[in-house]
């Protein structure tokens, strides 16, 4: 299993409880906005440093392919640089920043549907993986083919389903953050939870063993 | 609460996302409900399983590059950055303390009333002097030696709760203080009744389990190991202004004593350190979210504290649920020695 490092722990940054009653995390977030804003471009890298982490992993649970992730997150901190002046006062960044890369995910899919280039990992896909799982002593699915199981799972869902799963259970984001990044109601997004939840348990379930069951 | 109606809250229990009645509500039936007990720990477990999920992926230089490199494409077709107003300007100065923009405005006020006030007194003290050289030369032809300010300070230095602060250039180093003098303080065990209520309770192991055993000679360094790194903490606490900081720093050694007195739970195979493991990953979250801002605000202290603190809950947080006896020494064995060495460095 890969060490959890500082960068990928940066990664949980956006979590609400990072947030939640965080004086120094906000007014620290503030402050680099507000000197990227008058042109601090120093400002700005270090706002990328903070948040470059949690966006990539977002973008590449959406689309399922890293340079396209990568390709994709370079447009959201590009799209999010010429836009910065036009962020509220007081409005929370990060959520704007997960609003420019659910939007650059988004246009990225359509334009995948419209070529007719996406490779859909259906069932079949995700069961074919079983062939090659490899289980440890006791059972578990060794962490590198439940990694691939549960990307396939995850590939399975539909987009909405997806996004909400993503940011919910990857990203740790509260549902009112969520409804602002998405657009989405509170009880649409808890519904679409829910079943998402469902689903990934049905497809995640027959690749478990006995210490690892769902 | 009803099995009914707990079941369809259980996945907002799960994400923390029940108001604080309902929450305790649910705690409540989970306690006495056994059916609904279980779902909740399914839903926990898998939650467990998707915190373990690793994409590959790294953030790479090159990444930034391609970043900034677009960014100076778009430079030349982007309006100029817009200079905030002077007044907006002094109180996004003052954002750093996080006051609001109110009583930053209020604050700023007060230290133009106060700063007058100063000059004013200064003035009436010049009028003072002025008028008393002018009347003592009028009458004796004396030179009045002008007023001397009373408890100066040597320059530069100003002491603090034991802490000596030495500036110098600007430089703040956390200096140890103890009775004898500008002494590095070492480990000192606590006192008796510390001891006492640190000593943990002694739990029948067998010895053919693969349960982490007692061994008091440890226990009696590892105490003395988080005596010093409490003595190391406060002090530090001492010069860390940041009440943030200091929270975290508080649960941080709450959390390194509670790893270190876990024990295996009697007829277990191996010790469980799931709760150490979960808490862990949330104060290292914040770990580095604090350490990058003490880097920013340039508070040295915090950020050496911080930073110190880093891989012990790196280490804690990348153990397995139940790990080996090894893998809890060797972290035990590095906070023994690191605490030392820690309380060493402080100057």
């Amino acid at each position: 299993m890969k060490r959890l490092t500082a960068a990928d722990a940066i990664g949980l940054e956006s979590r609400p409880g990072a947030h939640r009653g965080a004086g120094t995390l906000m007014n620290s977030s503030e402050e680099l906005v507000t000197r990227a804003r008058r042109g601090d471009d120093e400002a700005f890298r270090l706002i990328f440093e903070r948040y470059a982490r949690p966006v990539i992993s977002f973008i590449y649970d959406m689309v399922e392919e890293r340079e396209l992730a990568e390709e994709l997150t370079q447009e959201t901190f590009v799209r999010a640089y010429k836009n910065l002046r036009s962020l509220r006062e007081g409005a929370r960044f990060s959520t704007w920043l997960f609003g420019i890369a659910k939007n650059v995910a988004r246009e990225s899919l359509r334009a995948r549907r419209r070529d007719g280039s996406r490779i859909c990992l259906d069932e079949q896909a995700v069961l074919d993986l079983s062939s090659d799982a490899s289980y440890a002593p006791d059972g578990r699915l060794l962490d590198k083919e439940l990694n691939g199981v549960i990307q396939g799972a995850l590939g399975a869902l539909d987009e909405d389903k997806r996004l909400v799963f993503t940011l919910k259970v990857f990203q740790q984001r509260s549902y009112e953050e969520i409804a602002e990044i998405t657009g989405f109601s509170v009880p649409k997004l808890k519904t679409d939870l829910h079943r998402a939840r469902i689903e990934m348990r049905r497809r995640i379930s027959p690749y478990l063993g006995a210490g690892n069951e769902v | 609460m009803k099995c009914e109606e707990c079941a369809p809250l259980m996945d907002e229990y799960v994400d923390g996302e029940l108001d604080r009645k309902a929450n305790e509500s649910l705690a409540a039936h989970l306690a006495a409900c056994r059916s609904c007990a279980a779902l909740y720990e399914e839903l926990r477990q898998e939650q467990e399983i998707y915190a373990h999920y690793r994409r590959d992926l790294e953030v790479t230089p090159a990444l930034w590059t391609a970043v900034r490199a677009r960014i100076e494409e778009e430079k030349p077709l982007l309006p100029p950055a817009t200079v905030a107003p002077l007044g907006r300007r002094l109180i996004n100065a003052f954002a750093f303390t996080r006051f609001s923009p109110a009583l930053t405005a209020a604050a700023l006020a007060l230290l133009v009333v106060v700063g007058a006030a100063l000059g004013l007194v200064r003035y009436l003290n010049s009028r003072e002097r002025a008028d008393d050289s002018a009347v003592a030369s009028k009458g004796e032809g004396k030179a009045v030696d002008p007023p001397r300010s009373s408890d100066t300070a040597p320059p530069g230095r100003s002491k603090e709760d034991g802490v000596e602060r030495n500036k110098r250039d600007g430089e703040r180093v956390i200096s140890v203080a103890g009775k004898g003098g500008d002494n590095v303080r070492k480990n000192t065990p606590p006192p008796a009744s510390v001891e006492t209520a640190r000593r943990p309770v002694r739990r029948a192991v067998d010895p053919a389990r693969e349960a982490v055993p007692f061994e008091p000679e440890r226990e009696s360094v590892m105490s003395a190991a988080v005596a010093g790194a409490d003595d190391l903490l406060q002090n530090a606490q001492q010069d860390v202004d940041d009440a943030e900081t200091a929270r975290h720093v508080e649960r941080v050694q709450l959390l390194l004593r509670s790893f270190r007195n876990a024990r295996a739970v009697e007829g277990a195979h191996a010790l469980d350190v799931s709760y150490e493991k979960r808490q862990s990953r949330e104060l290292l979250n914040r770990n580095i979210v604090l350490r990058r801002d003490a880097e920013i605000s340039g508070n040295v202290p915090a950020r050496e504290l911080l930073d110190s603190l880093e891989p012990y809950l790196l280490d804690i947080a990348n153990l397995r649920d139940k790990p080996s006896r090894d893998e809890v020494r060797s972290i035990r064995e590095r906070m023994r020695r690191q605490e030392i060495v820690a309380a060493l460095h402080v100057r």
